[in-house]
């Protein structure tokens, strides 16, 4: 301990020394000043993050176990974050009710569909191919397919056309009505060629019904006769048939609507209002109050305009115009659309 | 580190800078006493010589990475000790007087024997402590650090930075002082 050479006292050092040591003092520094200085030495070679830990009060925790906590929160605070963050529909999506929900949720599912179901023979041939009108040409095998169905249903006479639409939909319950328009000509039309069910979306978007009611009314009386051949008997077998093939088709379109990308929906989702908008007949134009236009989204709502002025309800179609341009009044009006708000603003 | 009681100053010192915590209670426990006595003997004031003591191993934590075993840690420790009454005397420009209480605070020492022999040996001491602060502080310092520490006079050297004659001559001052103070 001590490395300079030892020097022991001389005995009078010696007897000076223990007369020192009797003379006091004999204690030594106090118990708090020793913690003091004992807690700066510990304090000066613990390492920091341990001090940390100690002072939350958590020594007893395996660090490993508080940095895996902490990053497993860290990530599913970014998660989260990303979340929320994702981009969305810009536009809030409008309020619409059943009747009106029913086509745009039609075009989500029928989407994959024309993938996943090919077309089956068809048990009848139908002959109305000569009766879709010539406008229609373009499309003509999914103009057939949906003039038969029509003929079909229409055969008895036209009130059961209205009752089985709606019983169907009852039977099926809330979701698969979904898959069904509201009009009765569709819906016959999607339950007896459900395995054609795919090609409705790419049918014109424009089609109004009374452009067709009235062929179709015709080869309704020639298709009775034929019905009334086959016997209603081999109607209500066809159409059970025709009911458990949809039911099929509907599961592996379910499967597919699975296992298919969001954002494949949500583009479809779009569609969907555009045809609605694109595809609401004459009658149903003229009964839609011009307020619920307001309900469409931005495009769908330009294109019920548009389909008001085509139709001839000029004065509907400025009204309308003109709540769009209160509800979007930065939006410019296509050039199409500018001499329609003319007389509106001159008026 | 198993550090145990004879485990030298040194390594305890190189131990406990590393880490070891453990290393440093021996080490305190080692030299707390002899330090404070020191302190105490030269400040003559407990609230004085608490700060002191306390300010003395502040420095040895604060300068314990650079501490290296070239002298031993009791001289190193002392050394401090030294600075830091050195810069207290020059601060107060004199050396303090004695207090007051002196006497009273000497009456109060106990001691079992015989009333002869305490009143002989209650005066010897007595003496004994007026003859130190009589001293001169470099002589006084000395002498404390040989009586009480029981140094050698390189270690003496080492911790006040004057040489080993010089320490050898105030040594014999002051023990002739004594020696004067205590045969009146």
């Amino acid at each position: 301990m001590n490395r300079f050479d030892d020097e022991p006292l001389s005995p009078e050092e010696r007897a000076l020394a223990d007369r020192l040591g009797r003379l006091g003092p004999h204690d030594g520094p106090s118990p708090a000043l020793d913690a003091k200085i004992l807690a700066a030495a510990h304090a000066a070679v613990a390492p920091p993050q341990r001090r940390r830990r100690h002072w939350l009060g958590l020594s007893a925790i395996p660090g490993g176990l508080i940095t895996g906590t902490g990053m497993a929160a860290a990530l599913v605070l970014v998660i989260g974050t990303v979340w929320q963050l994702r981009p969305s529909d810009p536009a809030p999506r409008p309020i619409l009710d059943e009747g009106e929900m029913a086509p745009v949720e039609a075009q989500i599912i029928a989407r994959p569909r024309e993938v996943i179901a090919p077309p089956p023979p068809l048990v009848e041939a139908p002959s109305p191919a000569q009766a879709a009108p010539p406008s229609a040409n373009r499309s003509a095998p999914v103009m057939q397919r949906k003039a038969a169905p029509a003929v079909v249903a229409a055969a008895p006479a036209p009130e059961p056309l209205a009752e089985v639409a709606p019983a169907r939909v009852a039977t099926v319950g809330p979701d698969e009505a979904l898959h069904y328009d509201t009009n009765a000509r569709k819906a016959s039309a999607v339950q007896d060629y459900p395995d054609q069910r795919g090609v409705m979306p790419a049918a014109p978007p424009a089609m109004p019904a009374p452009a067709s009611a009235a062929p179709a009314a015709v080869d309704a009386q020639a298709e009775a006769a034929r019905k009334e051949a086959f016997g209603l008997m081999r109607a209500r077998e066809q159409q059970s048939i025709d009911e458990e093939r949809m039911a099929a088709a509907r599961k592996q379109a379910a499967a597919k609507a699975e296992a298919s990308a969001q954002p494949t929906l949500d583009r479809t989702e779009v569609t969907g209002s555009r045809v609605r908008a694109t595809e609401i007949s004459d009658v149903e134009l003229i009964e839609t109050p011009v307020e619920d236009d307001a309900r469409l989204d931005r495009n769908a709502w330009i294109e019920r305009i548009r389909a008001r002025r085509d139709a001839g309800d000029v004065d509907r179609a400025r009204e309308s115009l003109a709540l769009f341009r209160k509800a979007h009044p930065r939006v410019s009006l296509p050039q199409d659309l500018r001499a329609l708000a003319q007389p509106a603003t001159t008026r | 580190m198993n550090a145990g009681a004879d485990t030298d100053d040194d390594v305890l010192m190189l131990a406990w800078a590393a880490g070891d915590a453990a290393s440093f209670e021996l080490l305190y426990a080692r030299h707390r006493g002899s330090l404070y006595r020191f302190l105490l003997r030269q400040l003559r004031d407990p609230a004085l010589a608490d700060e002191f003591f306390q300010d003395v191993w502040q420095r040895v934590i604060a300068a314990r990475q650079g501490w290296k075993p070239e002298a031993a840690f009791r001289t190193w420790l002392f050394r401090i000790a030294h600075n830091r009454l050195n810069d207290y005397w020059r601060g107060l420009k004199h050396r303090p007087a004695a207090p007051e209480d002196a006497d009273e605070r000497a009456a109060r020492v106990p001691d079992p024997s015989s009333p002869e022999r305490e009143l002989s040996e209650f005066e010897q001491r007595r003496r004994l402590q007026l003859a130190i602060e009589e001293l001169p502080e470099e002589q006084r310092e000395v002498v404390l650090l040989r009586l009480e520490q029981e140094l050698s006079l390189e270690e003496i050297g080492a911790i006040t930075g004057a040489g080993r004659e010089t320490v050898k001559s105030r040594l014999r001052y002051a023990m002739d002082k004594l020696r004067a103070r205590l045969n009146e």
